[in-house]
């Protein structure tokens, strides 16, 4: 029986008829997906019907935090936004951290589900059990801080926590994210589909504590994570220090911090620029998110020259996306753009690649100064980076263009520009050049949310850690069996629970199943084996892929960009390495082996069954065609 | 007499005081030799930041030769050829 944890409750909302309801959480549920990422795509699958557009009024937005958000348990600060995704078309996860998560847990909720599509802009208020529907047309427009300030303002409560859109998401661009403080739940478009409903904002106030179901065991378990932390090499001496941006020295030692488009990584490696060495010039304190002894936000200031007075903080990706990406190396440029994707509501990522690529379609004429607003749209040009966020934003000019991700932009511009998208089933891809990370391109393949670093992290490859084996970067050999454990493992012991993914490699990567089951069942009261835990993960990744597949994905979208493919990297430490078709389909039938899936990458009955996914089989059945083993 | 590049990246920067250094040893020599001269010549505060312990067997960072992690190169007794490159990569996370 659930006697802590979960507060045992699900609040439904529908923006239509603005009315709300309370439900129960049933324990096969929590049980079976444990939280977090499991909820949102368990009630994703079965609530959005096969073929709902993104956008229309049919998809459903889900918020939903984990057992241990809310309670002591260190780092266990976030929430999964779930919702099928304008972008890549498939289910669509992102996570946030803060203290948004945890606040919407003492509101009473386990889950939030937003349904329907107001009329006009609204916003809604969750405090404790009461919730109202405001307008929001005074906020429409609003970048995301004054959103946040202003409703905070008419609420009369300075301790409320939002989570919002900025133009960007009212705008429908499908690179859009949600921002609550300065944190996103950034990826695969969430922004827009919340700008599709109408809904600006949502505010939540709650005061109840989450009650622990075993007080002494939980303590223990909280002790262990603690004392783990303490003993990491790398959380406390390097990654509370430095934060993120030290995976640019890391990844430009490697050789696969990728650079102008993927078109020069490993031949230009910013390391004095984009490193921790000109981070660390720009440190202006750190910030925790809630429940964190780590505070690895580190807050980047301008202190001068064109761009004084920029703050924010810039993650190693935002590094990559708006810095080797764009060949800028100019930090100060970096942390405006960054600035500015927070407040614009923008995920830095996938608009940091999409204005990349736009830059090698200049460089390569393909796109001229008549297409792109007289700005010459040249690698290195951090000036004309940083006009383009606005443009994309508010989908003014060739931002317009560019503002729904790369696939697109490349199919309105044509001339032969797809070879040139980095992007895997429409999403962006993350800054590491997975031609000299093997396990990472093939998890960037797979990944049901595209090409995606947080849905199964190689931290083998990238940062040497020998769990459960050590890994040869170089090899295709054994990365199916390898980004299987990844990708279920993150998926059961970080995006649902729901914990920091960075403690999963940096300090319990040696008993993560172990970690996950004792302070979950103790807080639950459910009990959790080791074994429960991961194949929950497993059941998550089988959910979500027969949630595509139902949305019509295959295996061809299993794939790499084409440059990753044919062009072997010309400097660096991972000089000659690339991904020919041939080693990504020898890793695929590993892979597809590894998890039960048939050789199209379809799970099978078999698989399904064991993991209890009777409702994926009738799925698979409806749909014509298909060979389901 | 064989070239040898050594690259760091991290806080062994300001240790060795260049990101890439150019070593010339003698034929044969394994990337513990390698290491060895290194600590000789840039002293404890760089002997500490490579190994764990005065055994010098644990080592406290990942080593790559010619960008492969030497775990799968025979480890720190891989023999130096004409023109490696050894990477050094304090431990590090967080992407």
């Amino acid at each position: 029986m659930i006697s802590g944890g979960y507060t045992g409750k699900i609040l439904r909302v529908n923006l239509t008829d603005k009315s709300y309801r309370e439900e129960k959480l049933s324990e096969e549920v929590a049980k079976n997906y444990l939280g977090g990422a499991g909820f949102g795509l368990k009630y994703l699958f079965t609530e959005v019907p096969g073929g709902t557009g993104a956008l229309d009024e049919g998809n459903k937005l889900i918020f939903a935090p984990g057992p241990l958000t809310g309670t002591k348990a260190p780092c266990a600060s976030r929430v999964a936004v779930a919702a099928k995704s304008p972008l890549t078309g498939g289910a669509g996860v992102a996570l946030s951290g803060g203290f948004f998560p945890a606040e919407l847990k003492f509101a009473g909720y386990d889950i939030l589900i937003i349904e329907g599509k107001s009329v006009e802009p609204v916003y809604v208020y969750i405090n404790g059990t009461n919730v109202s529907f405001r307008s929001a047309k005074h906020l429409w427009g609003m970048k995301t801080s004054d959103c946040q300030r202003v409703i905070k303002d008419e609420l009369h409560d300075q301790n409320i926590r939002i989570a919002c859109i900025g133009p960007a998401g009212e705008k429908l661009s499908y690179m859009a994210a949600i921002i609550n403080e300065r944190h996103a739940a950034g990826r695969k478009g969430l922004g827009a589909v919340m700008g599709s409903k109408n809904l600006k904002a949502i505010a939540v106030r709650g005061n109840a504590e989450i009650a622990i179901a075993d007080e002494k065991a939980f303590s223990e378990a909280r002790r262990r994570m603690l004392q783990a932390m303490k003993e990491s090499p790398v959380v406390y001496p390097e990654f509370s220090k430095h934060g993120t941006p030290m995976t640019v020295d890391v990844t430009g030692g490697l050789g696969i911090f990728p650079a102008a488009n993927w078109s020069r990584t490993g031949e230009w490696i910013p390391f004095e620029a984009l490193g921790i060495e000109g981070n660390n010039k720009r440190k202006s304190g750190r910030e925790f998110c809630y429940g964190c002894p780590v505070g690895c936000s580190q807050n980047k200031l301008v202190r001068e020259g064109e761009y004084a007075g920029y703050l924010s903080i810039p993650e190693f990706e935002t590094i990559y996306s708006f810095g080797g990406e764009t060949g800028v190396d100019n930090l100060d440029s970096v942390i405006a753009a960054d600035y500015l994707c927070d407040e614009l509501g923008l995920d830095s990522i996938s608009t940091g690649v999409a204005i990349g690529f736009a830059m090698e379609l200049f460089e390569r004429g393909i796109l001229t100064e008549k297409d792109t607003d007289g700005m010459e749209l040249k690698f290195g040009n951090h000036r004309a980076m940083v006009e383009m966020v606005k443009k994309i934003a508010f989908r003014q000019g060739f931002g317009d263009v560019l503002a729904d991700g790369t696939r697109i932009a490349a199919a309105r511009i044509g001339k032969d520009s797809e070879k040139y998208c980095m992007h895997i089933k429409g999403l962006e891809m993350p800054g590491y050049d997975v031609r000299g990370a093997k396990a990472h391109g093939l998890s960037f393949a797979t990944a049901y949310t595209g090409a995606d670093h947080n849905r199964g992290y190689a931290f083998q490859e990238i940062f040497g850690v020998p769990v459960p084996y050590p890994v040869d970067r170089f090899a295709i050999e054994g990365k199916g069996k390898l980004t299987k454990w990844n990708q279920d493992m993150r998926a059961a012991t970080c995006d649902s629970p729901l914990m920091c993914a960075f403690l999963l490699d940096m300090a319990v990567p040696g008993f993560a199943a172990e970690n996950t089951a004792d302070l979950v069942s103790s807080a639950t009261g459910l009990k959790f084996t080791p074994e429960e835990v991961y194949q929950i993960g497993e059941r998550i990744n089988n959910l979500a892929r027969v949630f595509n597949i139902r949305e019509g994905l295959r295996r061809k979208d299993d794939t790499l960009p084409e440059r990753l493919m044919t062009e072997p990297l010309k400097g660096g430490n991972s000089k000659g390495q690339y991904i020919p078709k041939n080693d990504l389909d020898q890793m695929l039938d590993e892979y597809y082996a590894e998890r039960g899936w048939n050789k199209e990458g379809i799970p099978t009955r078999r698989k399904l069954e064991s993991l209890g996914l009777n409702e994926c089989i009738d799925t698979l059945e409806k749909i014509g065609g298909l060979k389901i083993d | 007499m064989i070239n040898v590049k050594v690259m760091a990246v991290l806080d062994l920067v300001s240790i060795l005081q260049k990101r890439e250094i150019a070593f010339s040893v003698e034929d044969g020599t394994t990337i513990r030799g390698l290491l060895e001269i290194m600590c000789s010549q840039y002293g404890p505060e760089l002997e500490k930041k490579i190994y764990v312990d005065k055994d010098k067997e644990l080592l406290n960072l990942n080593l790559y030769l010619n960008g492969r992690h030497i775990h799968f190169l025979g480890g720190l007794d891989a023999v130096l050829r004409n023109e490696d490159t050894v990477l050094l990569i304090p431990y590090a996370s967080g992407g």
